[in-house]
């Protein structure tokens, strides 16, 4: 039976030698002697109490003995540290240029941190509105074979979950669409959740005003009740309580408002929610019907892994029992933390955590250098002290206080940076994650934790090399000698910060021309000439096609007859900005000999008018005509791609006819009568295959609108005016310009690529004020050799020569380092670029040039200097 | 060196010390003080004051041989000097004084 080795662990690392030996025998001989009388485990606990006892006595006696071999003068530690604290923002305030460069260096890198953290914070660790968000499992659909990872599910499938699933105690799913909203002032467009009558409970959301749904409200025939969102009521209801019991019309329905939604759950995509409503779950709805969002609460004792289990069992059930709809789709259950994330942006903003940590490190290790030249040149004062007696830890304290007073400093003017950026942010993003940038109490917390820990980070090894460094010989030293080992630490700083700044360099240059490669690409129509609007027909007042297609003929000829306008069309979904439709069809040379092999392209009604109004050039045949219509011949036009994918060539398309052919809509022969240019498909850096169909044979009753001039904001009041007159109750957005939603739409990365070339830049500045500082601190240690060697006759130049090859000896090897970490960082983050290879060696190259230029400035006025000592004035000084 | 003043403490290991002669040691002093006054002694604690006495030079020190029971390692044993036994004559003297006319309260 031993004692406990954990125990002898602590005696030994409190106790020094020569007591530790005879105590840890001691603890042995009694706990041996223990054993027999009191039993194992009050003999272990015995010995553990003796053990931290004298740990802890060991700890005082011996700072008793080495720091104050006079016990009468010992004062209380605290007493210490404040006394340092003091003399150490003394020694900052002596030397205010050294201070200066510290705070400047640390609000930079620490502003920077803050920023990025206060970007990913709302992400990572703001609580969610959520109730118990750990005992949520999200239910997503998913077809490897069509790549859907986060499919939805359909109601029929939600409700066999529902009934059979035994992981969830609750299972609630919610959609999202658009409605018009009538009966209060002018009609309105509003964005609606649909959610089952339990999302509330599920997600424990508490009404602001009024009450949220009740069991048996989303049965299906229920009247119609609805909660308002919060902004909603704000803005619309100007916060007006005794809205609660109100009835309006929903697309003709009537409801109730029953109350107002908390405002805390706007979050994300929930921001743009307007109104939520019961979704009816309706059981006789296709299964491959896939528009719900699913989530469960997990019951008591289930957890995520065995609702996964379970629900993918189910999920293989209704693939077989309905092999048509159900066939290779599967489910998976996942927690709240990766169901309310998207996949690239943690790419993106762990390369950016990944940056700014370098251009902290870099900062560091510029301050980390500064420093230890301050302590080398202390070096004899330090080696006094320590001879007179002073402990390591008396001799580093002030060092370490001094440097955490400039690191407050510091931080406190990052803070001001931060700030700064985030108002910038806020300013200029539309993507709801950066909007939610703010600086708020976690993020002043990560402000204040970098703030000390920084200023330590740098000056530990500085203040451990001088405790180490300072012995007798120092004493001996003459003035300017520099210590050796202090050469080389300084050395290994450099090489880092050459190798982050590099890495960094590169890795920008591959986003920023990623992000330049996404602005510039053609989109495939006139963005800047085209206003554009979506609208939605109210279902009671356009009940048939013959209505709908009227509408929205008599709308596109107004508007094209606004003042200013050059034309104007309509399109079922904007090529580029809506969700997209995809349609499959038969009837080509390339027709696969499996369904899902099926031609397919996304599919577009339009108005004759969109062609021109867009600027979607028509390549071979003609565009749509009025006498398109319901009594005339069927017609689509494809796009470039489409054409060429299934008919090989651009004119063997142009007269063929191909069956359109999907499982809601009977099969329509149409004759493809043009083909026309590519838009870019919604991700913007591909093109789908695409085809267009004519509205006045395909009517819709929610359409986007697009009317084109050479200046389309001017046409914002024209085309309302005209929405007015035609029909009051068609509630419309205000309109935009197709210029201005692609800025929408880029603004998060252009934000994102301007803080990477910002901290790319700043990682450049510093390794090269890095640079600077340590050889024009070498060269002026080096004086003297220097004279020396002029006055044995060595030339000016090779002086110069040889300060210059030093620095870049040192460079050189960062950068050889800097390349390696660069292509690592760069294949790490390949999801995030597009147009250019992770290894594209142009960027290398141009970088790794860029990078020594800098450094041969940075060098040139140290070699300078070097150069021009005066070995006459150097030698008699001494 | 004269006027060294002991701690409550510091007299108990003195006291146990002088009883003990010189083969006295940490498990032994903690033993001997332990079963007169009831504590529960720290050997950290009377090595703590050990050390002390060593350097106001009130003790010698020897080091013993390794023992199996200690894990092979080595004991040191102290024993008191003229200097230890003068302090702790004064240090007691000195309570002797401030008890004297006392007995009956104190049982002395």
């Amino acid at each position: 039976m031993r004692p406990p080795r954990l125990a002898q662990l602590v005696v030994w690392l409190f106790v020094a030698e020569p007591d530790r030996e005879f105590l840890l025998g001691d603890l042995d001989e009694q706990f041996a002697a223990a054993l027999p009388r009191d039993g194992r485990g009050r003999a272990t606990l015995h010995y553990w109490n003796q053990a931290m006892r004298s740990a802890w006595h060991a700890r005082t006696a011996r700072r008793h003995r080495a720091a104050n071999p006079h016990p009468a003068s010992a004062r209380p530690d605290m007493f210490n540290v404040l006394r340092d604290a003091r003399l150490g923002i003394r020694t900052a305030l002596r030397s205010p240029g050294y201070s200066a460069v510290a705070v400047l260096t640390m609000a930079l890198a620490i502003g920077a941190n803050t920023l990025i953290f206060s970007i990913a914070n709302p992400l990572v660790l703001r609580p969610l509105p959520i109730r118990h968000p750990n005992s949520l499992g999200w239910v997503w659909n998913v077809n490897p074979e069509r790549g859907i990872d986060r499919g939805r599910s359909s109601i029929a499938d939600v409700l066999d979950w529902r009934a059979t699933a035994t992981s969830f105690s609750a299972i609630a799913a919610y959609d999202q669409r658009g409605g018009t909203l009538t009966g209060h002032g002018d009609a309105e467009r509003v964005q609606i959740m649909r959610a089952t009558a339990n999302l509330p409970d599920v997600w424990g959301l508490r009404a602001a005003t009024g009450r949220l749904f009740e069991t048996g409200e989303d049965t299906p025939g229920h009247p119609l009740v609805a909660a308002l969102a919060y902004h909603y009521w704000q803005k619309s209801f100007q916060a007006d309580p005794t809205v609660v019991g109100r009835q309006f019309l929903l697309d003709g329905t009537p409801l109730t408002i029953i109350g107002v939604m908390p405002a805390d759950i706007e979050i994300g995509t929930l921001e743009q929610i307007d109104l939520w409503t019961p979704l009816p779950l309706e059981a006789t709805t296709a299964r491959d019907d896939r528009t719900l969002r699913a989530v469960g609460m997990l019951a008591p004792g289930a957890t995520l892994a065995s609702a996964d289990r379970e629900i993918t069992r189910l999920a293989a059930a209704q693939a077989r029992a309905y092999p048509k709809t159900n066939q290779r789709w599967d489910a998976r259950v996942v927690s709240t933390n990766i169901a309310i994330t998207g996949d690239n942006t943690w790419v993106i903003l762990g390369l950016l955590g990944v940056i700014v940590t370098f251009v902290l490190l870099i900062a560091c290790a510029n301050l980390a250098n500064l420093t230890l030249a301050r302590v080398v040149s202390r070096r004899q004062e330090l080696a006094v002290r320590l001879a007179l007696g002073a402990s390591r830890l008396q001799l580093i304290r002030p060092l370490i206080l001094e440097s955490v007073f400039l690191g407050v400093l510091g931080g406190l003017a990052g803070l001001a940076l931060a700030w700064f950026g985030v108002r910038g942010i806020q300013a200029t993003a539309y993507d709801a994650l950066l909007r939610a940038t703010s600086i708020d109490r976690n993020v002043l917390i990560f402000n204040g934790v970098l703030s000390i820990l920084t200023p330590i980070l740098f000056s530990l090894w500085p203040a451990l090399t001088a405790g180490r460094g300072a012995t007798a010989d120092t004493l001996r030293e003459t003035r300017g000698s520099s210590g050796r080992k202090a050469g080389r630490s300084r050395q290994v700083l450099l090489v880092a910060q050459v190798a982050m700044a590099l890495s960094l360099l590169v890795v920008s240059g591959l986003l920023v021309q990623s992000e330049l490669y996404v602005t510039k690409i053609k989109l495939g129509l006139d963005a800047d000439r085209v206003l554009t609007f979506r609208l939605e027909l109210p279902l009671d007042r356009y009940t048939d096609d013959a209505a709908r297609a009227r509408f929205v003929k008599t709308m596109t000829d107004e508007l094209a007859a606004v003042p200013g306008a050059e034309g104007a069309g309509a399109v079922s979904t904007l090529p580029l900005f809506d969700t997209e439709v995809t349609r499959t069809f038969t009837g080509t040379p390339h027709d696969g000999s499996k369904d899902t092999d099926r031609p397919w392209a996304s599919w577009f009604a339009a108005t004759p008018g969109f062609f021109k109004t867009t600027g979607v050039a028509l390549v071979a045949g003609r565009g749509f005509q009025e006498t398109d219509g319901v009594s005339g011949q069927s017609v689509a036009v494809l796009s470039r791609s489409a054409a060429e994918k299934y008919f090989d060539r651009i004119e063997n398309a142009v007269g063929r006819t191909v069956v359109i052919a999907d499982r809601n809509t009977p099969s329509r022969a149409v004759t493809i009568v043009g083909v026309c240019a590519d838009t870019r498909n919604s991700q913007v850096i591909g093109v789908s295959p695409q085809m267009y169909v004519p509205m006045a044979q395909w009517p819709m009753s929610a359409v986007t609108v697009v009317m084109r001039s050479p200046a389309p904001d001017t046409l914002s009041a024209g085309a309302r005016a005209v929405m007015r007159r035609l029909d009051p109750f068609v509630g419309v957005p205000t309109p935009k310009s197709m210029h201005q939603m692609v800025e929408e739409n880029l603004s998060s990365d252009v934000i994102l690529g301007w803080m990477l070339i910002g901290f790319a830049g700043l990682a450049l500045a510093l390794a090269a004020a890095g640079l600077y500082g340590v050889m024009s601190y070498t060269v002026g240690q080096r004086r003297r050799e220097i004279g020396v060697r002029l006055a044995l006759g060595a030339a000016p130049a090779a002086i110069r020569r040889m300060i210059l090859v030093e620095g870049l000896q040192v460079t050189g090897v960062g950068i050889g380092i800097g390349l390696l970490l660069a292509l690592l960082l760069a294949k790490a983050s390949a999801s995030a670029l597009y147009g250019v290879r992770a290894s594209d060696p142009a960027t290398y190259v141009v970088f790794t040039a860029a990078l020594v230029t800098v450094a041969i400035g940075a060098l040139w006025e140290p070699a300078l200097r070097a150069m021009r000592v005066d070995p006459v004035t150097m030698l008699r000084s001494e | 060196m004269g006027d060294v003043i002991l701690g409550e403490f510091e007299q108990l290991v003195l006291l146990a010390l002088v009883r003990q002669g010189n083969d006295a040691y940490g498990v032994s002093l903690a033993a001997d003080i332990a079963s007169r006054t009831g504590r529960n002694v720290s050997i950290g604690a009377v090595y703590k004051a050990l050390d002390r006495f060593e350097d106001k030079g009130l003790v010698a020190t020897r080091i013993g041989e390794p023992t199996a029971e200690r894990g092979g390692r080595r004991k040191k044993h102290y024993r008191v000097l003229a200097a230890g036994q003068r302090a702790l004559k004064t240090s007691i003297g000195a309570i002797r004084n401030m008890t004297d006319g006392l007995e009956a309260e104190f049982k002395l």
